[in-house]
């Protein structure tokens, strides 16, 4: 288990490695000179010189292997560097911006989970016909819907027409509501064909029938023994969700105008903001490469079938 | 099956017509009937400019449909170019090329369609590039493990002992042969596509305000919510439609092509036919 935990963040490390070499060089690529962008905001119609003397104060007039090692030093001492648009440290502003992407993320991720997975239970416990043709269309359509019509259309009924909820800003609870169904919902879907798979499939094993046929209930088997066994292959789709989840939070954010992280990253691509972006990207692959990361340990440590797998096959 | 055929066509249908059905130009505007609820000469309304809404949700098919088909287009045939070179090739070449799919891969496709944006800047053609060069690992991927399997089959070796020259190959066996899969998982994409435009032209970064298009006729009428909100809800009403549609479709080609299990009553004639 060491052994493969070790070897898992060896992995991790060469990936980012790998990214923050691919994000810096898809900026050295970006059409427009950098130099001259930086002089002409200071002064309109910047002459030769002037830009000469932006390159070499930005170090732009260096190697791109310096530069390149230069940009990772000062990342990994968390500088991020400054932002073209608003002249403010990046690693302040996101630092100001994040717990109201964390607020989103987590939000929709909750719902996502008790939604789906009571969904799903409920499906395996009470089957029917007309329950799974039901639950199938819903799953379609809340797969199929793009986010920003399904916030417009919740927004419309309960914040417009009833009045219920507010339609958008970050003011206690009432408003986190709508934002965090709007994201969580397709997950919440997903999610729930997982669980209600999962457990189909489990309750027609032999274990299941064993259980039963000791004169256990067949409510109390599918949750107390069949559960369980749904756990990892959940556990792997919610992994995928929350990236999904995450990238989501880009749309929610500009539907209900939430000024958090994700909208943060979309005002750096509408204004060509390119240290943002790159900020962005990197702390993007980062987050990414964690998630997978720690999932694929964790299924690892939950399920001991893996476990034993790893260890006959792998190391 | 057939639900979802009719959806798909009346789309296409409506992307092929649509101009010659609509009732307006997309955009004549009208300022003596602005943010008119449904009515006779405008059966669907009309928007803060006096266009009629319907005339525009059907020029909005065209360009929905346009832009997903180019899209498609772009990352199967670079993602196909890219996976049988690497299936051709092999060795370094192959473990470099699917290395970086997998990084892209790692990656959510809007998300590097976003960045791509931060550095071309908005608009459709950028949206065009920028969507193709999220999507085309996921191609390369697919059609080289389809043509590493193939290309190891013995009526491949056959081939070549015949003298077949390795491009003559790649076109007329090994390509052919991975194409049907490959039109698979294009079909569950498009969907996905579908969505990616409207969210971009959502978000401003994708089609640009004259032309119509349902992502951005959408965030257009956003504003007028409260009194006129059949502006909202018509552009997302056919933008669901059709990602349903794409999806029913994605789905079911790809259940067509599991081999199904024979009926018991096909069984039974199957097994009368080769006892007569």
């Amino acid at each position: 288990m060491a052994r493969f935990i070790l070897r898992r963040i060896a992995t991790a490390v060469l990936v980012l490695a790998v990214a923050s070499v691919a994000v810096f060089t898809l900026v050295t690529l970006a059409p427009g000179d950098p130099a001259q962008i930086v002089a002409e905001r200071r002064s309109f119609g910047a002459d030769r010189e002037m830009v000469e003397r932006v390159r070499a104060e930005l170090g732009l007039d260096r190697p791109l292997p310096v530069r390149y090692l230069d940009w990772l030093g000062d990342v990994v001492r968390g500088d991020l560097g400054t932002s073209l648009r608003t002249n403010g440290e990046i690693w302040a502003e996101l630092r100001e911006r994040t717990p109201t992407t964390v607020l989103l993320v987590v939000g929709a991720t909750l719902f996502a989970l008790i939604a789906g997975a009571g969904a799903g239970v409920l499906g395996a416990l009470f089957p029917s016909g007309l329950h799974d043709r039901l639950s199938r269309t819903a799953a379609l359509v809340s797969v199929s819907i793009p986010s920003f019509y399904l916030g417009a259309l919740l927004v419309l009924l309960f914040a417009v027409t009833l009045r219920w909820l507010p339609a958008e800003g970050v003011s206690g609870p009432s408003s986190w509501l709508l934002p965090c169904i709007t994201l969580g919902l397709a997950s919440g879907a997903v999610l729930s064909r997982v669980v209600r798979v999962g457990l189909a499939e489990a309750v027609s094993s032999r274990y299941v029938t064993t259980a039963i046929s000791r004169g256990r209930s067949r409510r109390m088997t599918v949750l107390r023994d069949a559960l369980p066994n749904v756990a990892v292959p959940t556990l792997t789709a919610l992994a995928t969700q929350i990236g999904v989840i995450i990238t989501g939070a880009i749309v929610i954010e500009a539907v209900f105008s939430w000024q958090g992280a994700a909208i943060y990253f979309l005002e750096a691509v509408k204004f060509r903001d390119f240290p943002v972006l790159q900020a962005w990207l990197l702390l993007f692959a980062a987050l990414f490469v964690t998630i997978n990361t720690v999932v694929d340990i964790t299924t690892r440590a939950i399920d001991p079938r893996l476990r034993r797998a790893v260890a006959e096959g792998m190391s | 099956m057939r639900g979802v055929l009719v959806i798909v066509a009346v789309f296409a249908l409506v992307a092929l017509l649509g101009p010659e059905l609509a009732p307006y130009a997309p955009d004549a505007t009208d300022l003596n009937a602005v943010l008119e609820g449904p009515s006779g000469t405008h059966p669907l309304g009309t928007d803060d400019l006096g266009r009629d809404t319907l005339s525009r949700l059907l020029f909005a098919a065209r360009t929905s449909l346009t832009t997903v088909a180019l899209v498609l287009a772009g990352a199967l045939g670079f993602g196909v170019l890219v996976g049988s070179v690497a299936a051709m090739r092999g060795g370094l070449v192959d473990e470099v090329l699917m290395r970086v799919t997998d990084v892209a891969l790692a990656v959510p496709n809007l998300v590097i369609a976003l960045a791509i944006l931060g550095f071309l800047g908005p608009g459709v053609t950028n949206m065009v590039l920028a969507l193709m060069l999220a999507a085309w690992p996921a191609y390369a991927r697919l059609s080289r493990t389809l043509i590493v399997s193939v290309k190891r089959r013995p009526y491949i070796e056959a081939v070549q002992l015949m003298g077949a020259r390795r491009g003559w190959i790649l076109r007329k066996h090994l390509i052919p042969a991975a194409l049907g899969p490959v039109l698979v998982y294009a079909t569950a994409d498009a969907g996905f596509i579908v969505v990616s435009v409207a969210t971009l032209s959502f978000l401003g970064l994708g089609v640009q305000p004259p032309t119509p298009e349902w992502g951005q006729m959408l965030v257009a009428g956003l504003p007028f919510m409260e009194t006129s909100p059949g502006l909202v809800i018509y552009p997302g009403l056919a933008l669901t439609l059709l990602v349903i549609g794409f999806n029913l479709a994605g789905e079911r080609v790809a259940l067509d092509r599991v081999p199904r299990v024979l009926s018991k009553r096909k069984l039974a004639r199957r097994r009368a036919e080769a006892l007569a």
